[in-house]
């Protein structure tokens, strides 16, 4: 179990780091905030003239699309900057991975209520011995899941990042309105 | 005797934190404060869940679809039972829950294998 805890706490920290190094390479710009103020500036727009009820259908619907393409374009553009300290967390990210292998190489951390599936195995198994049962895990993949965790709680509470939005495609969240064709 | 001024009382609508909206019936909500309340719900009930199925030595598949429809399930019972809300207001029930899902998942496999492990491992 402490072994469980130390995974956990490593997760942790680098998910800390990653955020800091995120902030520090651009969320503190100030073009990065520019756009961000202009991403919730538009949102709060877009959202009034969906809830407006005055005003003729065609009008009010070119506005909406007028106002999404200005709000995609705004995301791109600060997506853009983003992807600097996409890359750099991304390479800070594979060396924790590799020093919690080299830390807890051969080391069963957890077992497993469940029988995981055939292409998550690598992950979970990784660097545990061939004859390990398949019901144990070892450090790696108990810091990936600690990083979903703890990345996204950080980005909720630090709130330094964009503005959510529609993380996900109409297809997913409105699949009507796509099949309807309107 | 001169008249007594007239107190004017100016009822002012008192602006609730999204923690005050979140425990009060039929707010007005903004996406973004739902969304993160959605979340907040999701990471807690995900890790509840988590730490239930490991005390009670709960293993396998079914663990798993019983999370992922209730994860769907309370969140939506909530936001129209309690919050008193139309999830189709608001772009539906996926544009509410998000990526709340995912780090739900995530929290839920890492407090089911903790338990799991420190009490049957």
């Amino acid at each position: 179990m402490s072994e469980f805890i130390s995974v956990l706490v490593l997760s942790l920290i680098s998910s800390g780091i990653s955020e800091a190094v995120s902030y520090a390479l651009v969320y503190r710009t100030d073009q990065f905030q520019h756009l961000k103020q202009k991403i919730i500036q538009n949102e709060l727009k877009l959202d009034e003239e969906k809830q407006a009820l005055g005003g003729s259908g065609k009008h009010r619907q070119r506005r909406i699309e007028s106002l999404e393409t200005m709000l995609s374009a705004t995301r791109s553009k600060a997506s853009g900057l983003q992807l600097r300290s996409t890359l750099v967390v991304g390479v800070m990210q594979l060396l924790f991975i590799y020093v919690v292998n080299s830390l807890f190489s051969g080391k069963v951390v957890a077992t497993l209520p469940f029988e995981p599936l055939s292409m998550f195995s690598s992950l979970i198994h990784r660097g545990l011995p061939e004859d390990s049962p398949s019901n144990v895990c070892s450090a790696t993949f108990i810091f990936v899941l600690g990083g979903l965790v703890f990345k996204s709680m950080l980005d909720r509470c630090l709130q330094l990042g964009l503005p959510k939005g529609t993380s996900l495609p109409k297809w997913v969240t409105n699949p009507e309105d796509v099949i309807g064709g309107k | 005797m001169g008249a007594k001024p007239q107190e004017t009382t100016t009822t002012t609508t008192q602006k609730l934190t999204v923690w005050q909206k979140a425990l009060s019936r039929d707010e007005d909500w903004k996406k973004d404060e739902l969304r993160e309340v959605v979340f907040w719900l999701v990471e807690a009930f995900s890790a509840a869940l988590g730490l239930s199925f490991g005390i009670l030595g709960l293993h396998g598949l079914p663990c798993f679809i019983i999370f992922f429809a209730s994860v769907v399930a309370v969140p939506s019972v909530y936001c129209s039972s309690f919050l008193g809300i139309d999830e189709q207001d608001y772009g539906g029930k996926m544009e509410i829950l998000g990526d709340s899902v995912g780090a739900g998942a995530a929290t839920f496999v890492l407090a089911w294998v903790g338990l799991y492990t420190v009490l049957y491992g």
